[in-house]
């Protein structure tokens, strides 16, 4: 069994992107180390006859003013420039990481006087405070990149105490300090691993800047020790005889465009690959780890049921996960039509999530779909799509006006820092363009409250943490069906909310499709939401749909066992069962 | 005698001035009873657990556990009472609870690593009976969260409270993360090690069905007081309160079915 994922440089590794960054960073750093001895010719060698030559054979990008190999200078001069860089990056580090940790827990004075300390550095300019000190220390790179690697450190302080932040608020760090475990116990691990990514691609790209820092201090001067090379002192003296060798400043600002370019796009990779982390669970293993009984029977998928005016048919329909390795749907098929509520029903694992990831066109990184087909089927104006044949570009015009969506933890969906009203603003005037912003949002609040939120106008300014359970998931319910669409695809919608909630956003959902004539395919676990809302049930289990028909039918005589397994787990901690009168349940007020 | 005694415990966000989110409740629990506490969300009953275990501090009264007055612990005692290991929460979303990047077994083995209990063997033969008594395989294990299912992963929860062999469960919403088969598993679990360990529970749900078969005595719990409180055959069947009458009356349920209830009773439980 795979246990660990790979790291993030592995994964970043993958990208071509990334594997030419770090070449180029390899070189620099095989240049930065041996510079001086690969060079060609010796770095510091005078030779007046060849002054301010052009690219030739024995010197590949010409001469300097005082008949200096240009190649050999850049080579040689690699080392003090990575190395004055590697100065600032590393103080940086330093001031900056271990206060960040620390203002985690050393309280809020701490914190207050930390943070302002931080504030103040960073209205500083970096060459500015560079020149001041290299005037009160001597002229010096060192000094120089002292200062630079102070200003730097601010960057890390507020990365390093964000993303610790973030993660001290976790449950996984509540629970461990439960247990009693020391903040060091906490930090070793719980937050190192998961900080190293954040500092990896901090780094990177402060080692970019610091490179062009280093680079634009010795243009200026400040650092340069004749003759010893750096990029910036040889920028700055190609700069002097410009008339006579216009293209001289192109090699060193190449050079240093190129190194501090790899870097960014390395740190891109990181970054890009460290937060794509995608939760797959093996649903054909879990299920088969969950249940062993009746393999036998029901193994057979049963056919299509034709409905009137259908919005959506689903054929044949097979997905496959780990990577094509294992089919995890097995063929299902339905359709669902227009007005109508049908409910796709199955434990964890039964594939109905995998289904409706695959309708939607979203499913996960692993999971492909091996065969079939989804058709959206349009009416007199518009034509049928086949979802199962379109692209990228195509989808951003069915998901929203076509096919409105919505997912079983609305916070997870909503950017915690907009107001929801403007992510609904910004939805609505993605799909249409010509709308203004005020009607734009005029038409948000109208939405807010046709969907049952009070005070729609206090709502629209309002965060999505400052909204409950029930209200997150109405506005996330208002934005699926801002695009006007036809189908509404619900997965596990109400599950994580409680019952009062619950009964109201179905009630919801029921008067929408009555009202706009949707068609909503309700994706959950719960048998009794099924009974409640859906005209007609589809019983998955292992990839398969195995039993179908009306609702009250199937709840009240199932003819499947995987139905009454799902029925009696439904049941038996409801009142009535375990010996209790079961009148019970039909005679609560 | 009483094995947790909550007085009159008041607790609010925010300085002294605001509302409470909890006002004045008392409850107790008994050793090896398990107690349900039901409320819809916003009446407290996250706090509440939160609270008992010291994540959140209490603005009046007091919370003892088996003579000693948790309410007053801070710092290193705090600690040093959290690494005896006897009182254990079990949060309610597993895939948060757990850290992504630790093994099933690494995230079990933590609160005796902790605690420093044993050596690396022992510690490792505590978490793979951990393991076996939530009934799981032991070569989960070596899963992260993220290659487990929901069930599965609410049990490794379990099994990583158990492992200290606790004398009292704090689960605020341990099932309500699942669907229907695995809630029962789970529900099932709670009872059957309360019977043969005779551990203790604080269970928190919004669902009083699914507390129907497990706790002993539940208490409703609406807008931060404790507006009913008794046997839980008695609330369920008998609602005094008006809030708790409300409360079972919106659950949806299979009204349609009562026919069939009987029906399937008859037979046996296949899972």
């Amino acid at each position: 069994m795979s246990a660990r994922r790979p790291g993030s440089l592995r994964r970043a590794l993958r990208l071509t992107s990334a594997r030419i960054a770090l070449g180029i960073i390899l070189l620099i750093v095989v240049l930065a180390f041996f510079g001086g001895v690969l060079a060609p010719q010796n770095p510091l060698a005078q030779n007046t006859n060849v002054v301010l030559q052009g690219p030739s054979f024995h010197h590949w990008l010409g001469t300097d003013y005082l008949g200096r190999d240009v190649l050999s200078r850049l080579m040689a001069g690699t080392g003090r420039s990575v190395a004055g860089a590697l100065e600032a990056v590393g103080i940086g580090l330093l001031l900056g990481v271990l206060p960040g940790l620390a203002s985690l827990w050393l309280g809020r004075t701490y914190e207050w006087i930390s943070l302002r300390i931080v504030d103040a550095f960073m209205t500083l300019p970096y060459v500015v405070f560079a020149v001041a000190v290299t005037g009160f220390f001597g002229n010096s790179l060192i000094a120089a990149m002292t200062a630079v690697g102070v200003l730097i450190s601010p960057l890390y302080f507020r990365v390093t105490r964000a993303a610790a932040l973030g993660l001290t608020r976790t449950q996984y760090v509540e629970a461990a300090e439960l247990f009693g475990s020391s903040r060091r116990r906490v930090l070793r691990t719980h937050l190192w691993s998961k900080i190293l990514p954040t500092l990896a691609v901090t780094t990177a790209q402060a080692l970019a800047s610091a490179l062009l820092i280093v680079s634009s201090l010795a243009f200026l001067g400040l650092g340069v020790e004749p003759p010893l090379p750096t990029w910036g002192e040889l920028l700055s003296s190609d700069l002097d005889y410009l008339a006579q060798q216009p293209w001289a400043p192109l090699f060193p600002g190449l050079l240093i465009m190129l190194i501090a370019g790899a870097l960014n796009a390395f740190a891109d990779a990181i970054r890009d690959t460290g937060t794509a982390q995608i939760v797959n669970v093996d649903p054909a293993e879990d299920a088969s780890s969950e249940s062993s009984e009746d393999d036998e029977t029901g193994a057979e998928d049963i056919g299509i049921a034709p409905v009137a005016q259908p919005v959506l048919r689903v054929e044949d329909l097979r997905v496959t996960v780990n990577g094509g390795g294992t089919e995890a749907v097995h063929g299902v098929s339905f359709e669902v039509g227009r007005g109508e509520i049908v409910g796709l029903v199955g434990e964890s694992g039964s594939g109905k999530s995998l289904t409706c990831r695959a309708v939607t066109g979203l499913l996960a990184p692993g999971c492909a779909l091996s065969s079939g087909t989804v058709e959206l089927l349009g009416d007199d104006d518009t034509p049928p799509i086949k979802l199962t044949d379109i692209d990228r570009t195509a989808w951003n015009k069915v998901r929203g006006p076509r096919i409105g969506i919505v997912f079983q933890d609305p916070a997870s969906y909503l950017n915690p820092s907009i107001p929801v009203g403007k992510q609904l603003v910004e939805t609505i005037r993605v799909h249409d363009k010509t709308l203004s912003r005020a009607a734009a949002k005029q038409r948000s609040i109208d939405l807010f409250t046709s969907v049952g939120l009070r005070d729609a106008e206090t709502v629209y300014r309002q965060y999505p943490h400052e909204l409950s359970g029930g209200m997150a998931q109405r506005v996330l319910i208002a934005i699926a069906i801002s695009g006007e669409p036809d189908l509404l695809i619900a997965d596990e919608a109400t599950s994580a909310l409680d019952v009062l909630v619950q009964a109201e956003v179905l009630d919801l959902l029921r008067g929408l499709v009555r009202d706009r004539g949707l068609a909503l395919l309700l994706v959950t676990h719960d048998l009794a939401v099924v009974a409640e809302l859906c005209d007609r049930v589809l019983v998955c289990d292992r990839g398969r749909i195995v039993e179908q028909g009306p609702a009250a039918r199937v709840v009240a005589a199932p003819t499947r066992p995987q139905t009454r397994r799902l029925l009696e787990a439904a049941l038996v901690w409801q009142p009535g069962f375990d010996g209790v009168d079961t009148e019970l349940v039909g005679a609560q007020p | 005698m009483t094995l947790l005694k909550i007085s009159d415990l008041t607790v609010g966000y925010g300085d002294r001035h605001t509302q409470p989110v909890l006002n004045g409740v008392s409850l107790e629990v008994r050793p090896g009873e398990i107690l349900g506490v039901i409320g819809e969300t916003g009446s407290g009953k996250t706090t509440l657990a939160r609270t008992i275990v010291g994540l959140v501090p209490a603005r009046g009264g007091r919370i003892d556990f088996d003579g000693v007055e948790l309410s007053a612990l801070r710092g290193k005692g705090l600690r040093e009472f959290r690494r005896r290991g006897e009182l254990q929460f079990v949060f309610q979303d597993p895939l948060r609870a757990l850290d992504p990047d630790l093994t099933a077994a690494e995230s079990i083995t933590e609160p005796l690593d902790a605690a420093g209990v044993g050596n690396r063997t022992e510690r490792a033969e505590r978490a793979a009976a951990s393991l076996a008594a939530v009934g799981l395989d032991a070569a989960l294990g070596d899963r992260l969260p993220g290659r487990l299912s929901g069930g599965q992963r609410q049990r490794v929860l379990l099994a990583r409270a158990l492992v200290t062999r606790p004398r009292l469960l704090i689960c605020d919403e341990p099932v309500s993360a699942l669907d229907a088969a695995n809630r029962n598993h789970v529900l099932r679990l709670l009872l059957n090690l309360r019977d043969a360990s005779g551990i203790a529970a604080l269970v928190i749900s919004h669902d009083l069905h699914s507390l129907a078969g497990v706790a002993d005595r539940v208490a409703v719990l609406n807008e931060g007081r404790v507006v009913e409180h008794g046997p839980v055959r008695q609330v369920l069947d008998n609602p005094q309160d008006p809030y708790t009458q409300r409360l079972l009356a919106a659950a949806p349920r299979l009204h349609t079915l009562t026919t069939l209830t009987t029906a399937s009773t008859k037979e046996p439980v296949s899972s």
